[in-house]
């Protein structure tokens, strides 16, 4: 054990025994470690989001979705044998909040989501709420009620929202008994009950839902239109389905069933569908499997370039490395001869200037980890703000033990060649010459 | 007494047989002796004790330890430098970014002794030293005389049968000087093998054996 420890402070005093190699291959080192993590970093989180948002979608589900659409279809596959329930959602639909005019004469308006729901069933009503997370979710209400099968079937003027929702419009005051008012974007001509403004009152507060912990990341968004005057915020307002303007919206129907047989079946209707009405328009249907192949097959090119990228700074990363060692090996001459004449190998002094290496790399590696991926987080924002990727970084032990690999084969690989080189000195040769 | 190293017929040269430096040199050493050796600038001492120290490769001849041949590069030569052999360098080969600690313990990390059995060698040879308060000093800041103490504390170490000391008072003044004869003295009197090679034959006077190198070779005078 003590000839153990002393071995590790032998390998940190070599480490640190020149400092400005020890900075030149640390800096190396870093960079070729941090580059590889920050890569790994984005490329997988990117992934793994886009992955389990695909899986949130039970296997046995599947989501059609069209424009202009007939309802009949649906109604087909609604009472398609094997069903076992079905969803009616209407997605991102955004009403205005408040208008106001800004300094400098221009009008702003702050907009807020809608989230319509409502449960259809051939086998009874299925309690369903649909988060802003486009997917059922079985959402709870943590103040007041929800919204009642009574309230989808009249219309009522009623709301559900968020606690984010909440925060954000009435700050500390309890939201429930309240009103919001939500204004009409689009005037059209002779449809004056959709263009006049639409008061509804809260009787419930739902728990924030899966995204709530970006949610303070999409407030601090702006999503400009092209006259720059348009602030969407995503606020979550559960309406009943019918207050929903239905020629606006993207309906998405959820299907799911109790057999893969019924599922199977349900794809062939759709298609048949698709063949019918193709010159109204057809479904586009989504399940788990499609969504992953879609998923795998916009990630797979960016990731596989990533990977090419890395390898290159690698490489050229360890050509450097290998470069500073095999000047540095020159400095430790003595050492290595004195090694020697105590009986020292080939072997144990490549070993010991190898491992001094791979030391290097393996702390380098964690501190460039801890950099790639603070920068990682860091960037979250500014990569789905400029180019609308979401992704969400989350620490993941292999990011950091693949680092660390790297890094201590990087450093390892690279300095066998100097060790070696190194090793070989004859101890005659290099005590007359020192 | 027995031999412990034994050269038999040695040529030595570095320019591929042109010039010899050692010519058909015998040489042998009982066990627990303490010899010295003199010679010019040149003459072939330090290749000698490279040899004896099997760092270098005979051209012909052969070297016998304790009546078995060995060969310089083998197996067995790096056991015996690991084990038997303890080296002392005229320029005192420390490792300048360690402590005199770790320069000593060094010699014991290669050994098969027990690394506990090691340091407790190397306290008492610090404090025979006169080296325990600059025991965690970096070898680059100390004086010739410590430095060289510091050298032989790591030969000493792992307590070498055979001692081979490369002018170990070639750069000290006379104090220094005789703390070393006096320690490698006693250590050769505990039955330990020393052999050193000096240009001042006053400072090892009695010794059991004195040599002379010139020409190429050996005399014992």
């Amino acid at each position: 054990m003590r000839k153990l420890l002393f071995g590790l402070k032998q390998l940190w005093l070599g480490i640190t025994a020149q400092r400005i190699r020890f900075a030149l291959t640390s800096i190396g080192l870093c960079l070729g470690a941090f580059l590889f993590s920050s890569g790994l970093i984005l490329s997988d989180s990117w992934y793994r989001t886009q992955m389990e948002e695909a899986e949130r979608i039970p296997s046995n589900t599947m989501l059609v979705s069209g424009q202009n659409t007939r309802i009949d279809g649906i109604r087909l596959l609604q009472n398609l044998e094997g069903t076992d329930y079905s969803i009616f959602m209407q997605e991102e639909y955004s009403r205005t909040l408040l208008r106001t005019q800004l300094p400098g004469a221009k009008e702003f308006s702050v907009k807020a989501n809608l989230i319509g729901l409502t449960g259809e069933s051939n086998k009874g009503i299925t309690k369903s709420i649909h988060s802003p997370d486009y997917y059922p979710a079985e959402m709870e209400i943590v103040r007041g009620r929800g919204i009642l099968n009574a309230d989808i079937q009249k219309g009522a003027f009623v709301a559900v929202i968020d606690e984010l929702t909440e925060r954000v419009l009435f700050e500390d005051h309890d939201a429930l008994g309240k009103t919001v008012t939500l204004y009409s974007d689009t005037m059209r001509p002779g449809q004056e009950d959709l263009n006049r403004p639409l008061s509804l009152k809260i009787v419930g507060i739902a728990k924030n839902s899966y995204y709530a912990d970006e949610q303070p990341y999409l407030l601090r968004s702006r999503y400009n239109s092209s006259n720059n005057n348009q602030i969407l915020l995503q606020l979550c307002l559960y309406v009943p389905e019918p207050l929903l303007d239905e020629d606006l919206c993207r309906k998405v129907y959820a299907f799911t069933f109790d057999s893969e047989e019924s599922y199977r079946e349900a794809k062939r209707l759709i298609s048949d569908i698709n063949f019918q009405y193709r010159y109204f328009g057809v479904y586009s249907l989504q399940s788990r499997e499609t969504l992953i192949a879609q998923t795998e097959m916009i990630t797979a090119p960016v990731r596989r370039t990533a990977d090419l990228v890395i390898l290159m700074v690698l490489v050229l990363s360890g050509l450097t490395i290998m470069s500073i060692l095999f000047f540095s090996t020159k400095d430790r001459l003595t050492e290595i001869a004195v090694r020697k004449t105590f009986g020292a190998s080939t072997a144990e002094i490549t070993l010991q200037l190898v491992s001094e290496a791979g030391l290097l790399g393996m702390l380098c590696s964690a501190a460039a980890f801890g950099a790639a991926f603070v920068l990682s987080m860091a960037l979250q924002n500014y990569i789905r703000e400029q180019f609308d990727i979401y992704y969400h970084v989350r620490f993941r032990l292999h990011y950091l033990l693949s680092t660390m690999l790297v890094g201590l084969t990087l450093a390892s690989l690279s300095s066998l060649i100097p060790a070696f080189y190194a090793a070989r000195l004859q101890v005659v040769k290099t005590m007359r010459l020192e | 007494m027995s031999e412990l190293i034994e050269l038999c017929d040695v040529c030595k040269s570095y320019d591929k047989g042109k010039s010899f430096v050692l010519q058909h040199l015998n040489f042998a050493m009982e066990k627990g002796s303490i010899a010295t050796i003199q010679g010019r600038s040149g003459s072939g001492k330090s290749t000698l004790l490279n040899l004896l120290g099997l760092l270098d490769k005979l051209d012909t001849g052969r070297y016998i330890f304790e009546g078995k041949e060995v060969k310089a590069g083998g197996r067995q030569a790096r056991l015996l430098r690991r084990e038997i052999i303890g080296f002392i360098f005229q320029n005192y080969a420390l490792i300048e970014n360690c402590s005199i600690q770790d320069n000593i313990l060094i010699a014991g990390q290669y050994s098969g002794t027990d690394f506990g059995i090691i340091r407790h060698r190397m306290s008492s040879l610090l404090e025979k030293l006169s080296l325990q308060e600059l025991a965690d000093k970096k070898s680059v800041y100390l004086s010739g005389g410590e430095k060289q103490r510091a050298a032989i504390a790591r030969a000493l170490v792992k307590e070498p049968e055979l001692v081979l000391a490369d002018e170990p008072t070639g750069n000290l003044d006379e104090t220094n000087a005789l703390i070393i004869n006096q320690v490698l003295k006693e250590y050769a009197s505990e039955g330990h093998t020393v052999l050193i090679v000096t240009h001042n034959p006053h400072i090892f006077n009695n010794v059991h054996r004195r040599f002379k190198l010139e020409g190429g070779e050996l005399k014992e005078i």
